[in-house]
């Protein structure tokens, strides 16, 4: 039966239901209504709510004579422009870091996740070890893993001598407090991120696709571009969000990891204008732009590559 | 003047006028409806405290509760070798009936305040009946009527037995509303190693041999006041906002051209620790602890323009309902037997007079440590900053913040 | 020991083998780390020829199947595809193309995409073009741009048929294509297969585990058991003579019944089977000494009470009481329990007569050229839960 024909047969179908059952259907709607209550609520209360304060925050204006941290309810746009003008810089700083971090992230996550998901499948045990070995790692803090990596990139550390021994680094070179410490450090605090939702989506991958697509001449890195990739696309997605958001706000990999030149990330700078400057109003508009800027550059991600055409 | 160093001035001249443009005459501000609306949202959320009356002290409870509740820093109270009890606290306890409960929740003063200060500013309990900032944030805690006022007379151990030099600092004469925990130096430290040639100024830092291996504190109350001392500025005296640019530009070089790898707040210890960091700006007390624990590598010492001597003063804030009992535990630690206990453990100057003499049963060595009880040349080593005006507490942070890139 | 199983020269064979032999795949094994799928396997088919390989699940067919394509490597033995070793070809490089029992489409890419697939990786101009062509030939050239997830399953079974035929493979694999059709969907792409199979003239290996499916479809049938082949050939001569008892009892019913050879007659021998003696042709014998197994299949016995007079009975004769008469309208089934034998299963066609009921003794006879006989060892019940 063709489609519209079958529409068309609902559309016709008469509704059979006795009293009792379309009353039975209507409850069941409103224990709906019900069972999302809380989720609203919860969102209302520390979502909406909080997005509302940091907006109004934003506006708010210092007072004549006023002691530090006293604000008055206002509507003094010129914070925006002021901090835009001071910190745009900062912010795509942060946003290139944030999407090289995600880019390799990517590539380390994507093998693993194949790995333990696709080629280690009927070896439960195996899987299993391998699994809580990628994971572990990340149920300590995240500071004190992030310290860990100031004392691997340390110029005492191994690595760094031995990029001196090989003339990869130069003698007085180090890697702590640089960019690339910062980058590595986003890169890896935020793998599990990565990893799981594409673990997540090759688990559930078909790998009689695989053979199908070798059975009809594509070779074993066509198949990954034009099978595997396309199927585990949904956990790409996912897993370049959930690395690409929290790592452009992060500050501790930067504060940590970074020196204060040309490593600053905007998290640090909000951190700042908040606690150590008690400018409430700047650090609430740089929060709100942060947000408005991620917002954007994610639809713009959705927009493009979204998912909701593949299937 | 470089190029780059007039773009800079101007760019702070620009900060300097927008911080004064900012104070818009209150009857000028719009508040309407939604404003209102809005700031009933912010007082309920606790996001933001707002200013002008001062908030008044909650009533004492202390004869109903006998409870006291204590904010600090951490490793900042003798702890026993399993590192769970504190003794002197645990004897505190006993004999005063009196149950303490001791937080290490202070990890940068900046942070502490701006977790509590809508409370403090609403005069509510903040969770502590005494808290343990530095000299500066004290001056703007008592500035701004966050804190209680203390009754001498329920602290004789406190009036007796304080350093007469702590007794009258500019911003509490005559101690009635802070009481010293601990006192410590800012000072200058190297690897004696790797850097036997060793630091006499801060100016020293700058040897291109240190090159990436220095690292400064990146609260702006020790590095700036240092880097002023630097330039032979008397800090305690009447410096100007150019003195300050001055010192800020030599601080800009050095982060610019990789003299100094990092800006750091406390775990600098860490850096000296890996070898990464050879020569720092540097709390006299952490030094000691690191040579006790990782062997005797490092030397501390203030520099020959002077080094910073600063406190953590014990306070009640305002909405703390247990002041008397806050009290008898500051008079405790005052009983020069127990403050030696508390530095020997902690490592710092102790307030206390005649503790050196109860240390000589503890560890007769510490007696002559200067770090724990400095003579009095030591002492003149060492100053303090004037008190800096509203503007520019604002402005100078405003300025070290561009510096360090945050 | 080998299963060589280039079947034997038969009056029934429609393919001789040899003939422009285009499949060739010789002692091939496949060792698995805990059981062996296929033994030392000789297979010759010749192309254009639709082969059906059947046995029950586990018998080392679909094992084969996936050897050929290349997605499991022999552990010894050769395949050869026109004379060109493909032994160790990765899959991709096999100009041979499967139709999945799964169908395997690729639930990312439209239907037509689906079916240009291997055109575009042969980087074929005209892929596009023949991939609509292929759909068309299917019927489905209306679902084009349709995700596999909108299609029913026959459907989808079409575009994985049509999937592997527009590249014209040298072989076409089937593995179980129709196994998750309903009956009557598959009847109807039984039918639709052989045609395409005929307009196309590919050679069609088909693995399925259905008798029926495997006898209507293919020009050749191979039998397997247990990692071998038993017999091969044309369905007629397989069913007419089976060699072993398991092809015997998987490819239809028979009666199988131990005897010894008593009397030689020139071409024919004589059995004895419980003091019953039968006529067998010495051709259609696996052993002519000794003990051997003599069958027959059930819808070539007659079946009458008892000396029941004026009616005219074969050659070879058994005596026994009916235990089980069911009617299924077309024809009846007995059961007929024959001392020294056992139960020995017969129908008649509806012809309006009525035999026999439950309790009445009667004779069964058939003509001795449709028995058949079978080497002694053999268990006379292999095949049967298979089926």
């Amino acid at each position: 039966m063709s489609a519209p024909a079958k529409e068309a047969r609902a559309v016709e179908k008469v509704d059979l239901r006795s009293p009792e059952e379309i009353r039975a259907e209507k409850k069941k709607g409103r224990m709906g209504a019900w069972l999302i209550l809380p989720g609203m609520l919860y969102m209302a209360l520390f979502f909406a709510a909080p997005v509302v304060v940091l907006l109004s925050m934003s506006l708010f204006v210092k007072p004549e004579g006023a002691e530090l941290g006293e604000f008055v309810p206002g509507w003094n746009f010129g914070t925006y422009a002021e901090v835009w003008n001071r910190y745009w810089p900062v912010l795509l700083r942060s946003f290139v870091f944030a999407l090289i971090a995600t880019v390799a992230a990517l590539i380390i996550a994507f093998p693993m996740a194949y790995l333990v998901a696709v080629r280690l499948r009927g070896k439960p045990l195996l899987k299993g070890i391998l699994l809580v070995l990628l994971i572990a790692p990340f149920f300590s803090s995240f500071i004190l893993r992030t310290q860990a990596w100031k004392q691997i990139l340390a110029d005492e550390g191994w690595i760094v001598q031995t990029l001196k021994a090989v003339a990869i680094l130069p003698a007085d070179g180090s890697l702590t407090a640089t960019p690339f410490a910062v980058i590595c450090g986003l890169t890896y605090n935020f793998l599990p991120f990565m990893m799981l939702p594409i673990y997540a989506s090759l688990e559930r991958l078909d790998t009689r696709l695989l053979e199908a697509s070798g059975d009809l001449y594509a070779s074993p890195a066509q198949t990954f571009m034009k099978v595997t990739l396309p199927q585990s696309m949904p956990g790409v997605f996912a897993g370049t969000l959930l690395t690409f958001i929290p790592a452009a706000g992060d500050y501790v990999n930067a504060a940590i990891l970074g020196n204060n030149r040309d490593t600053s990330m905007i998290g640090q700078v909000i951190d700042s204008r908040f606690f150590k400057v008690i400018d409430y109003p700047g650090a609430a508009a740089l929060s709100f732009i942060l947000m408005v800027c991620i917002l954007i550059l994610v639809l713009i991600y959705i927009r493009r590559f979204g998912t909701k055409d593949l299937f | 003047m470089s190029p780059r160093s007039t773009h800079l001035r101007e760019q702070r001249q620009r900060m300097a006028s927008a911080v004064r443009q900012a104070h818009i005459s209150r009857r000028g501000v719009l508040s309407g409806a939604a404003g209102v609306a809005m700031l009933g949202l912010l007082s309920a959320c606790g996001t933001k405290g707002m200013g002008g009356a001062k908030p008044s002290p909650a009533a004492d409870r202390s004869a109903e509760e006998a409870a006291v509740r204590w904010s600090n820093w951490t490793l900042y109270l003798d702890l026993d070798d399993a590192g769970r009890k504190h003794p002197t606290l645990d004897a505190f306890q006993d004999t005063s009936g009196l149950r303490a409960t001791y937080t290490e929740d202070i990890d940068s003063n900046d942070t502490w305040y701006g977790k509590v200060q809508g409370q403090l500013s609403r005069g509510q309990d903040i969770g502590a009946d005494i808290i343990t900032p530095s000299d500066w944030m004290c001056e703007r805690l008592i500035r701004q009527g966050y804190v209680q006022k203390l009754e001498h007379a329920n602290m004789p151990n406190v009036m007796a037995n304080m350093l007469p030099k702590l007794k009258d600092v500019r911003w509490d004469q005559g101690r009635y509303r802070s009481v010293t925990w601990q006192t410590g130096f800012t000072g200058l430290v190297w690897n004696k190693k790797a850097f036997p040639q060793g630091l006499r100024n801060v100016e020293d830092l700058w040897d291109p041999r240190l090159k990436g291996r220095v690292t400064v504190l990146d609260e702006m109350r020790d590095t700036m006041p240092m880097m002023l001392l630097d330039q032979g500025i008397d800090i305690a005296g009447d410096w100007t906002q150019t003195d300050y640019e001055n010192s800020i530009d030599v601080l800009d070089r050095n982060i610019r051209n990789g003299q100094i790898r990092q800006v750091k707040g406390n775990s600098y210890k860490e850096d000296l620790i890996s070898g990464d960091v050879v020569a720092a700006m540097a709390y006299s007390g952490d030094i000691t602890q690191l040579n006790f624990e990782n062997g005797d590598q490092w030397e501390f010492v203030l520099p020959e323009r002077k080094g910073l001597i600063w406190s953590d003063n014990m306070m009640v804030p305002v909405g703390s309902p247990h002041k008397a009992n806050a009290e008898k535990l500051m008079d405790y630690y005052y009983d020069p037997e127990i403050a030696a206990e508390v530095a020997a453990y902690v490592n710092y100057v102790c307030p206390v007079l005649g503790a050196d003499e109860a240390m000589k049963d503890i560890d007769e060595e510490l007696v002559n440590d200067p770090l724990i009880f400095p003579t009095d040349e030591y002492l003149a080593q060492s100053t303090s900053e004037r008190q800096l005006t509203l503007d520019e507490e604002t402005l100078f942070q405003n300025m070290f913040q561009e510096v360090i890139g945050s | 020991m080998s299963t060589t199983a280039t079947h034997e020269s038969s009056e029934f064979s429609p393919v001789s083998a040899g003939s422009g032999a285009d499949l060739v795949l010789s002692g091939i094994s496949k060792h698995f780390a805990d059981f062996t799928a296929v033994q030392e396997m000789d297979l010759s088919i010749p192309s254009g020829t639709f082969i059906a390989l059947l046995g029950p699940s586990g018998c080392g067919k679909t094992t084969t199947l996936r050897m050929i394509a290349g997605l499991e490597a022999p552990t010894s033995g050769t395949i050869t595809i026109g004379g060109e070793d493909m032994t160790r070809l990765p899959s991709h490089k096999r100009p041979v193309n499967t139709v999945f029992q799964s169908y395997a489409l690729f639930p990312h890419m439209s239907i037509l995409d689906n079916v240009a697939f291997g055109l575009k990786q042969k980087r074929d101009k005209d892929a596009i073009a023949k991939a609509k062509a292929g759909l068309e030939m299917v019927e489905l050239s209306h679902l084009a741009s349709r995700k596999p997830a909108q299609l029913s399953g026959g459907q989808q079974q079409r575009v994985a048929l049509a999937r592997a035929l527009v590249n014209r493979p040298r072989v076409l694999l089937l593995d179980e294509p129709l196994g998750a059709l309903d009956m009557k969907l598959r009847r109807q792409m039984q039918v639709e297969l052989k045609k395409i199979q005929m307009e196309v003239g590919l050679t069609f290996i088909h693995v399925t585990h259905d008798q029926e499916e495997a006898m209507t479809m293919a020009d050749v049938v191979a039998v397997m058991n247990q990692g071998r082949i038993e017999q091969m050939g044309s369905p007629r001569e397989l069913y007419e003579l089976p060699r072993t008892a398991f092809v015997a009892n998987f490819l239809g019913k028979s009666n199988l019944m131990e005897g010894a050879v008593v009397a030689d007659a020139g071409p024919a021998i004589v059995v004895d089977v419980a003091g019953q003696r039968f006529e067998l042709l010495k051709e259609r014998a696996v052993a002519t000494e000794g003990k051997i197994v003599v069958g027959v299949r059930p819808e070539k016995m007659r079946i009458a009470e008892l000396d029941k007079p004026g009616f005219e009975h074969a050659g070879n004769q058994l005596v026994g009481t009916v235990t089980d008469a069911s009617f299924t309208g077309v024809s009846t089934e007995y059961l007929v329990d024959v001392p020294g034998v056992g139960t020995v299963g017969t129908f008649t066609q509806n012809l309006g007569q009525d035999p026999a009921r439950p309790g009445d003794k009667v004779r069964m006879s058939w003509e001795p050229e449709y028995t058949f006989g079978l080497g002694a060892d053999e268990d006379l019940e292999a095949g049967v839960q298979a089926s």
